[in-house]
């Protein structure tokens, strides 16, 4: 047996777009004519999956993943090219499409795996499993119109999950349900994969992406952009989405400084240029961002971050003309567009020179705490410039005002995207609720009526 | 052209077709409070209607037999029947989040609609048969005959449904035309009015009807306990065949651009 288990070869899907329903049918009396407009949703995509694989799918909407995973799960039949399944494919796209809202949980577990062609009382010998795996309770066995939401999607999940595939598709489905029903979600997927079960996960949870998969697949109007590390393939996607990154190209250039500096101070963090990420941007005034790194405490690029994690963030501007004293800013947002925190070179307080020369390059290396909630954070860099009379008497400087001193040169809000996680632990440090961790620490001390109670705890 | 899996995939699906036939029966009218019997009160109420008009315009000229049995024996399939067309029909872009998502043969929704309509007229047989007696009609052996008989025309209905739902997918503009289409078809035969009317030369010209064979059968043997002749057999196995025959050519040939479009 063949350790490949999906095939995809040179992999097309056109639909056809007729302005009026009825320009088909003059198609097919008068053969040779065409009255549609062809649209490509999918073309020349080939790759292959092996067994135990988890695989990821990423890209922007309209890009052709469902139509691939269609494709794939036989909904619809390639215009061109191949595929070749060994095996059977279960796609979670289904999810709860068959279910009748009038059964029970449970006959409609049964009925469904029916549908996608199980034997009938396949299912009847892992009902315990999938019950006890959806935590339904007694909801298993009422009528469905009584679930909520999440329920529906913990009953398909359960169900899917214990049936036998050897190709299972999910998609954002792992979105639902609590915190410990998601875990619970990735821990048996780690399970079918050591059972050499094939996932292929559609998401736009890329920390997940980042954290499960082997591979990833970018598609971008229906071309394979990239297919490798999820991470590479993760860093692709943001430079695509926040328009940092031609998808002409298809393989972005490698980010080589565009000045060779033969020795920079020991003091000064500079990630290698391996770990670079190229922005492309074009279209800047005075300083056009070039690159910028996400590091971690190790100078390895990186977007998934502990709470607390110690980073570095880097980033390089070329400049177009000449301007007064450099203001670097770095800014994180959240996906509500809060700021959580920004902070520029003068709170910092960094030595910066009084001017800089057309074509000369400013590098800015910032040492960070992720002390912040887990969740989902924009970076983006900014650089501003003041005169260097105005940058030196800046504490006595109006703060209101302060806006009329400084000249913006080029905003970049949208540059990268980084994850902070969970610490699956109360005893750290840097586990915190809400949106920010504040520096500190505390003392307990408990006084009893009865004694002398100086032996607190520390 | 692949071989023709189409009745591979309705005996692989059989369960599913039958079971949420029953369901869709039950459930048609959901929500309301007598449910399931909204399915006889329609009929019943469409049976008085004409009954008042027709006893009215024309008298006596149904050979003998009571007006009402005549028109509940030919009403009945012909409800069923253009019931299954019209479903069938919808079957695809009702069922659009099925087949959006699951790699399941898009004929079965077909198929589910005429079950539901063949299971209705089994209901309404049973529930016809004592009221025969009571009007007259004239029982034998014949109506076990009946089932068979409304499976087939159930059968034709599916070979036409299949057409239609492949046709209405690609273009909507079907699903209008049949809106007053079926109605004015029930008028093309003696349905609602006594087949004596109808001059004895054009008589004949009516098997090209393809429903008509069919009903004029099993209403004769709920009147007359009169056996379908030989040639009315003939017709009606044509017409099966023939339009079982188009059906599976047209699903095999539009299934494809039918999945792009829903």
């Amino acid at each position: 047996m063949s350790d490949v288990v999906l095939r995809v070869e040179n992999l097309g899907k056109c639909f056809k777009i007729y302005r009026n329903p009825w320009d088909r049918a003059r198609e097919w009396i008068s053969p040779g004519q065409q009255y549609h407009h062809p649209f490509w949703s999918l073309r020349n995509v080939s790759f292959e999956v092996r067994r135990g694989e988890f695989l990821g799918i990423m890209g922007e909407n309209g890009a052709g993943k469902s139509t691939l995973l269609k494709i794939i799960t036989g909904v619809l039949k390639p215009t061109e090219g191949s595929y070749r399944l060994d095996g059977k494919v279960l796609s979670l796209l289904e999810l709860g499409t068959d279910f009748n809202f009038e059964l029970s949980g449970r006959a409609n577990a049964i009925y469904s795996a029916e549908l996608l062609g199980f034997p009938p009382g396949f299912v009847q010998s892992r009902l315990p499993e999938i019950e006890a795996f959806s935590e339904l309770g007694e909801f298993f066995d009422r009528p469905m119109k009584l679930y909520s939401s999440g329920m529906k999607a913990r009953l398909a999940f359960s169900l899917f999950a214990f049936l036998d595939c050897d190709v299972l598709i999910l998609d954002e489905v792992l979105a639902v349900g609590d915190i410990f029903f998601q875990q619970r979600c990735y821990a048996r997927l780690e399970e079918l994969i050591k059972r050499q079960v094939t996932i292929i996960f559609v998401t736009h949870a890329l920390d997940a992406v980042q954290q499960y998969c082997n591979e990833a697949i970018l598609l971008h109007q229906g071309q394979k952009l990239f297919q490798g590390e999820p991470r590479a393939a993760i860093i692709k996607f943001h430079q695509l989405r926040t328009g940092h990154l031609d998808p002409a190209s298809k393989v972005s250039a490698p980010a080589k400084p565009f000045i060779t500096i033969s020795e920079t101070s020991k003091e000064f963090f500079w990630a290698t240029d391996e770990n670079f990420v190229a922005v492309d941007s074009p279209d800047a005034k005075s300083a056009q961002l070039v690159r910028y790194a996400i590091c971690n405490g190790e100078g390895k690029l990186s977007n998934l971050f502990n709470q607390g994690e110690q980073a570095y963030l880097c980033c390089e501007f070329l400049v177009k003309e000449p301007i007064d004293v450099p203001i670097v800013t770095v800014l994180i947002t959240n996906k509500f567009n809060t700021i959580v925190h920004g902070k520029a070179t003068c709170h910092h307080n960094a030595i910066v020179p009084a001017v800089v020369s057309q074509g000369s390059c400013i590098r800015f290396s910032r040492r960070i705490a992720f002390n912040i909630a887990p969740n989902e954070y924009v970076l983006g860099f900014a650089l501003t410039t003041m005169k260097s009379s105005d940058y030196a008497r800046l504490e006595e400087l109006p703060q209101v005002e302060l806006s009329n001193y400084v000249k913006i040169c080029d905003v970049y809000e949208q540059v990268g995207v980084f994850y902070i996680k969970h610490h699956y632990s109360l005893m750290n440090e840097h586990s915190h609720w809400g949106i920010c961790n504040l520096p500190g620490d505390c003392q307990v001390q408990v006084l009893s009526p009865e004694t002398d109670s100086k032996n607190a705890i520390g | 052209m692949p071989q023709s899996l189409l009745f591979h995939h309705l005996y692989q699906y059989r369960r599913y077709i039958c079971y949420n036939a029953w369901n869709e029966l039950q459930f048609r009218y959901a929500g309301t409070g007598i449910g399931i019997f909204w399915n006889l009160i329609h009929p019943v109420c469409e049976i008085i209607i004409y009954t008042i008009v027709f006893s009215l315009l024309i008298s006596r000229q149904t050979q003998g037999h009571s007006y009402v049995l005549y028109l509940t024996s030919g009403l009945l399939p012909w409800r069923t029947f253009a019931d299954a067309i019209a479903q069938g029909g919808n079957a695809f872009t009702q069922n659009a989040t099925y087949l959006k998502r699951l790699a399941i043969p898009p004929e079965i929704f077909v198929a589910k609609g005429a079950v539901t309509s063949l299971l209705l007229l089994f209901i309404y047989l049973v529930l016809l048969l004592p009221l025969s007696a009571l009007f007259g009609g004239q029982l034998g052996f014949t109506v076990l005959l009946l089932p068979l008989l409304a499976i087939l025309l159930h059968g034709l209905g599916f070979g036409m449904a299949l057409i239609l739902a492949n046709l209405q997918t690609l273009f909507p503009d079907i699903r209008q035309i049949l809106q007053f289409l079926i109605p004015l078809w029930s008028w093309t035969m003696p349905i609602f009015y006594p087949d004596t009317i109808i001059p004895k030369s054009i008589q004949p010209w009516l098997y090209l009807n393809p429903p008509y064979a069919f009903i004029e059968s099993i209403r004769y043997i709920i009147l007359e306990n009169r056996l379908p002749s030989i040639q009315v057999w003939l017709i009606m196995t044509t017409w099966i065949v023939f339009f079982l025959w188009l059906g599976r050519m047209v699903n095999d040939t539009l299934q494809d651009d039918v999945r792009d479009v829903i």
